[in-house]
């Protein structure tokens, strides 16, 4: 799996994800035609080949060019062929053609299959055109954005990846906990704020994986000023006027304290009425 | 925003400069307190009603007392007896680090 260009060789960084192991290749053929998740079942592989997955990601850094990516003859094309240092194959920021995905409807963000790699070459940075041909066996490249794992933007792309799972899961309990809603009949003459799942990959400080973050949010753009809220308030005080505290105090020898509030939302409670559609089905909870 | 409710209450008045900037005045003494997202910032001319204050919003509310003002909105502030010293080194670090400069 390919985590990034490195910063220090003209070269991609790969990763094997099934043995972790980090190394550095400036040849690399990027199969997008299979997906990153090892266990898909639609995902054929052989057996006797370790079984290793690219992953692209970040930006290029503009010396490549980007034509050749999706020419529909790459898959044939023999490795050998390649020109020195087998110039670098760019990932395509539109969606992929329409040629791709046969079986199954997939999102854009799956790229199609261009070519073979070998595995172990991979992880040994070598070259895979000084190994046969024949032994070449497919690798697969994820195509992301900009950032390592890919982050689903809807909740039909999340659906079914236990990881976008359980986080939707916990958001929720958390939701629960904290009494944030309570079922009801959407009362008469009122409109109801839809609401939408946003997922995001938390990273540590040394860039490893921290969790998978879902949360669920109000699409409240639709309301409007008067009906819907009277006034919108953050307690933001202007720097201007801590600066005019400061002031004072040092002018007249004050001592300044400072007290945390816990939980700042909890403290404002809503006077209005805020009706949403149910996105979740709460056991024994209907109505 | 029952912080509003509560200091109003509590014989604070909101300045028509900033909303987030409550003084009340008791006899000779004069309270200060400011209101930033999800902290306060305390001050006035008597360390006893600074107290009191504090001690009341603790009760009150869900709220940490953190002592004497050290960090706000980036800036280090460090009480000496006669003086406020204000500094941004930890800004300023955090800012070389980030583009590692």
């Amino acid at each position: 799996m390919m985590t990034e260009y490195s910063d220090h060789h003209k070269a991609y960084r790969l990763i094997d994800i099934a043995n972790g192991h980090l190394s550095f290749s400036r040849d690399v053929v990027f199969d997008e035609g299979r997906g990153y998740f090892l266990s898909s079942p639609s995902e054929p592989c052989s057996e006797d080949q370790p079984h290793s997955v690219l992953l692209l990601v970040g930006p290029l850094d503009g010396r490549d060019d980007a034509t050749s990516v999706f020419d529909n003859t790459l898959p044939e094309l023999p490795l050998e062929n390649n020109p020195p240092l087998a110039a670098p194959i760019v990932p395509e920021p539109s969606p992929p053609p329409p040629d791709i995905g046969s079986s199954t409807l997939r999102p854009k963000w799956w790229a199609k299959t261009i070519g073979d790699l070998q595995d172990n070459e991979l992880i040994e940075g070598r070259t895979s055109r000084h190994k046969s041909k024949e032994q070449s066996t497919v690798n697969f490249v994820l195509m992301a954005n900009l950032h390592s794992i890919f982050e689903p933007q809807t909740y039909l792309e999340a659906k079914g990846t236990s990881e976008w799972e359980q986080a939707m899961e916990a958001e929720f309990q958390s939701l629960q906990k904290n009494h944030t809603w309570t079922l009801s009949d959407l009362p008469a003459r009122k409109k109801s704020i839809s609401c939408k799942w946003v997922y995001k990959v938390q990273y540590k400080a040394d860039r490893t994986l921290d969790k998978y973050k879902a949360r669920l949010v109000a699409r409240g753009f639709s309301q409007k000023e008067g009906i819907d809220y009277e006034e919108t308030f953050a307690p933001i005080a202007k720097m201007s006027i801590i600066r005019l505290v400061l002031a004072l105090a040092a002018q007249f020898n004050w001592k300044v304290h400072q007290i945390d509030v816990k939980s700042a939302f909890l403290n404002g409670d809503l006077q209005e009425e805020v009706t949403q559609p149910p996105r979740f089905k709460v056991v024994g909870q209907e109505q | 925003m029952k912080i509003d409710q509560y200091l109003t209450d509590h014989g604070f008045q909101r300045s028509p400069s900033d909303a987030n900037l409550y003084i009340k005045h008791t006899g000779d003494d004069i309270l200060f307190v400011v209101v930033y997202v999800d902290y306060l910032i305390i001050t006035g001319s008597s360390t006893h009603l600074i107290h009191g204050i504090k001690q009341d919003l603790c009760s009150t509310f869900d709220m940490t007392d953190l002592g004497l003002l050290h960090y706000c909105l980036g800036v280090e502030v460090w009480q000496t007896k006669n003086n406020i010293f204000l500094s941004q080194s930890k800004y300023a670090k955090n800012l070389v680090d980030r583009f590692r400069m």
